[in-house]
């Protein structure tokens, strides 16, 4: 039996819709930490995981370990049936074949509620090992998203260069190329608008810039993005929430040299 | 000219027969024929003549739209006055009620042979769907100036042009009739139809009389007004029977009881006179199944097969072709040969068409040295036969009767050389397979069931079925080049299911 509220279905409404374009289908697996979920669009070059902690909620209760398989479309249909602020219990039996979701607005006591029916996925649970990141950079999710969306106008693909010095994404594609240079800074007033990269040795790696694109759209989850690089290791994307994160894994591209 | 209008509907598409029955003995057990040549074509125009008639039957007028039958011959001084009635008799097989012609000529027709047939069922050549076409009715005009219009007279009104049209329906009598099936009767022996009510618990222990015999019929008001027609009909009966049943004499009544042994002597030269008459159409067909495959040599000639195949009527006339094989087990119940007799409906029509049909050109690969011998091949047709007869026998006589087939003709030659066939058909789709592997043709669509455009049509719909699904994100993704990157599986290892 799994019982979740959360404060606010915004939480869950941004993660849907940052993932909803990247995997179609997936698994919620619930259990007594909280809710997890992993997948891989469907080239498999790009993993999704995603962790809500079972302090987010309040209450959370899990007594068995479920795993709820969802179209995200189906569920990001239901969710948008919800107001931002509304308080939002998910309910799901041990065996479930649906998901019920219930939206409660304290503003006007309007109780609305949903089921979703469930599928069977058989996904492959992926371990992801703890990796000392060469350069780990972090930046407002708005730059990032900003970065991102500017340079995917010229080219299909971006090299993240990171130095001592700070970071550059270059492209450069038919109609010309470009390159976004960040130098490490610190915002005294507001912590979340500085750039801080953490090196350990230089790397330069080259990413596909749809998909990097398609990572921004969490970028309302968290107002600054970690970019974690290491040669031949894919790219950590992540987001912190206030009670779990998103992130997302992208391979490099090799040998690419358009 | 009546040949002639058969030409071309074969020509064009080939009709469809799709009610339940095709082929029927006639009461003349040596000869079983197809209802083509088997209803003595008369009357194309004598339809229309008939549907002004004042004096039509009731029937006429529940039927809004006038139908073309062919009818049963009849002499032609009694061609003027009704002598069909329509019955509703429950079919010997499914107990479906289903209807039945009733010629009764006429008594003072002191010409008409007293054991004519006088059952007939009603056998329905559908039009089909996808080539919409309507009957032209005119009368039998002579030919005359315009030489092409007279012979066309029943032709599809689409073919034809605008001089014969404008010219026939200048003509009083003529007609053009909206539903284009065509309706034929053939006769039927009155025993099937009698079959299930003498073999039934009841009357299969005692003797009875004809008259006990009809009157415990279910269906008894039915064949005593069938009596009332068609008086002749209770002696063709009697001595029917006689064929099959036991008798007593109790004073000048003769008794009747079922027996089963006759019965089956029957029915079983029956299963071998069609066996024996096959039309070539069928045989040809039955003969492409059982031979051996070519071998991979010829997988030129697979190619064109599989093209021909398309264009073929059925889609399913690959000689590799497990589904059909299946068709062949006599355990398989209606549709393999309700499909059959479609399929040689179809054929039927081809046949007298000039030989440059797909059908005929495929036949070509038929060798004759990958032939299995000739008993094989009979007991194959017999195998064929009586699922014809299967559309006419309560399960029960017909469990019986395949068994008892099965004892005078034994199967295994059959089954063995099946196997056989199997497993060489196997290896050579095996090496199609290979063979073909560069090229886009699949193995199911040599397989057949579907055609080549079904599992395209199958791919799209499911393609599109999936596509519904999917956000729009994620189908912008797909088209993203991922040229150079690596599978996350090859970062990240799968981890063990806890």
């Amino acid at each position: 039996m799994l019982e979740a509220r959360l404060e606010q279905a915004q939480v869950l409404k941004k993660v849907v819709e940052a993932i909803k374009d990247l995997v179609q289908d997936c698994n919620f697996d619930c259990n007594d930490t909280g809710i997890q979920l992993q997948a891989m669009d469907n080239s498999h070059v790009a993993l999704v995981s995603m962790h809500l902690g079972s302090d987010g909620f309040s209450p959370y209760r899990c007594d068995r370990n479920i795993a709820l398989g969802i179209n995200l479309n189906s569920l990001m249909k239901v969710l948008r049936a919800g107001a931002n602020e509304d308080l939002l219990t998910l309910k799901a039996e041990d065996q479930p074949d649906s998901l019920n979701l219930v939206f409660e607005s304290s503003a006007n006591d309007r109780v609305s509620e949903y089921d979703i029916k469930l599928m069977d996925i058989d996904q492959e649970h992926l371990g992801i090992p703890d990796t000392e990141y060469a350069a780990t950079i972090t930046l407002p999710s708005a730059e990032f998203q900003r970065i991102c969306r500017d340079l995917s106008a010229l080219s299909e693909s971006v090299s993240i260069e990171a130095t001592k010095d700070g970071v550059k994404f270059a492209c450069s594609g038919d109609i010309g190329n470009g390159s976004v240079s960040l130098r490490p800074h610190t915002n005294v007033e507001d912590e979340a608008k500085s750039n801080k990269i953490e090196l350990t040795e230089p790397v330069n790696l080259t990413f596909s810039l749809k998909y990097l694109v398609n990572f921004c759209k969490a970028s309302s989850l968290s107002s600054t993005v970690r970019l974690c690089l290491s040669n031949e290791v894919p790219l950590l994307v992540e987001y912190k929430m206030e009670a779990g994160y998103l992130r997302f894994y992208l391979a490099p591209k090799i040998g690419d040299e358009e | 000219m009546r040949r002639r209008k058969r030409k071309v509907g074969a020509e064009e598409t080939p009709f469809e027969a799709t009610t339940k029955s095709g082929t029927e003995l006639t009461g003349d057990t040596t000869r079983p024929r197809l209802a083509y040549h088997d209803c003595s074509t008369n009357y194309l125009q004598k339809v229309p003549s008939r549907l002004h008639d004042s004096t039509r039957p009731a029937n006429w007028d529940i039927m809004a739209a006038p139908r073309v039958f062919i009818l049963p011959a009849t002499k032609d001084e009694d061609a003027k006055s009704i002598s069909h009635t329509i019955l509703t008799l429950k079919h010997p097989n499914n107990g479906v009620p289903t209807r039945y012609l009733v010629h009764h000529p006429p008594s003072s027709s002191s010409s008409q042979d007293p054991s004519a047939p006088f059952i007939y069922e009603i056998l329905k050549v559908a039009n089909q769907a996808h080539a919409p076409r309507s009957w032209l009715i005119t009368p039998d005009l002579p030919p005359l100036e315009v030489p092409k219009s007279s012979s066309e007279e029943a032709e599809p009104k689409e073919d034809e042009t605008a001089a014969p049209e404008s010219e026939s329906t200048s003509t009083p009598d003529s007609l053009v009739i909206k539903d284009a099936h065509l309706y034929l009767t053939t006769p039927l022996d009155p025993l099937y139809l009698l079959l299930p009510h003498l073999s039934s618990q009841k009357t299969s222990r005692n003797f009875l009389s004809f008259e006990d015999l009809l009157e415990s019929h279910p269906e008894s008001t039915k064949w005593s007004k069938i009596l009332s027609l068609h008086p002749p009909s209770s002696q063709i009966l009697q001595s029917r029977l006689l064929t099959i049943c036991d008798t007593v004499s109790a004073g000048d009544e003769q008794m009747f009881r079922l027996n089963p042994e006759k019965l089956h002597t029957l029915l079983i030269s029956r299963v071998e006179s069609v066996a024996k008459a096959l039309p070539p159409s069928l045989t040809k067909q039955i003969s492409r199944k059982l031979s051996k495959p070519i071998g991979t040599q010829a997988s030129t000639a697979w190619k064109r097969q599989s093209e021909i195949k398309d264009t073929s009527t059925g889609g399913g006339s690959g000689v590799i072709n497990d589904a059909e094989l299946e068709d062949q087990d006599e355990d398989t119940q209606q549709d393999p040969a309700d499909s059959q007799l479609r399929r040689e409906a179809s054929k039927l029509n081809l046949e007298d068409s000039t030989t440059d049909t797909p059908v005929e050109e495929s036949t070509e690969i038929v060798l004759e040295n990958l032939l299995p011998p000739p008993e094989i091949q009979y007991l194959c047709h017999l195998s064929h036969s009586i699922q014809f007869l299967q559309n006419y026998l309560p399960q029960d006589i017909y469990s019986s009767l395949s068994e008892k087939l099965s004892t005078v003709h034994p199967q295994e030659p059959l089954e063995k050389w099946m196997e056989e066939l199997k497993s060489l058909r196997a290896a050579a789709n095996a090496a199609i397979d290979f063979s073909m592997s560069h090229s886009k043709r699949t193995l199911e669509d040599l397989e057949g069931g579907m055609s080549r455009e079904d599992v395209q049509r199958e791919k799209k719909r499911k393609k599109k079925e999936e596509d519904a699904k999917k956000s729009t994100g994620v189908k912008k993704l797909e088209k993203v080049d991922t040229k150079g990157m690596m599978k996350m599986t090859a970062f990240f290892k799968p981890k063990d299911p806890k």
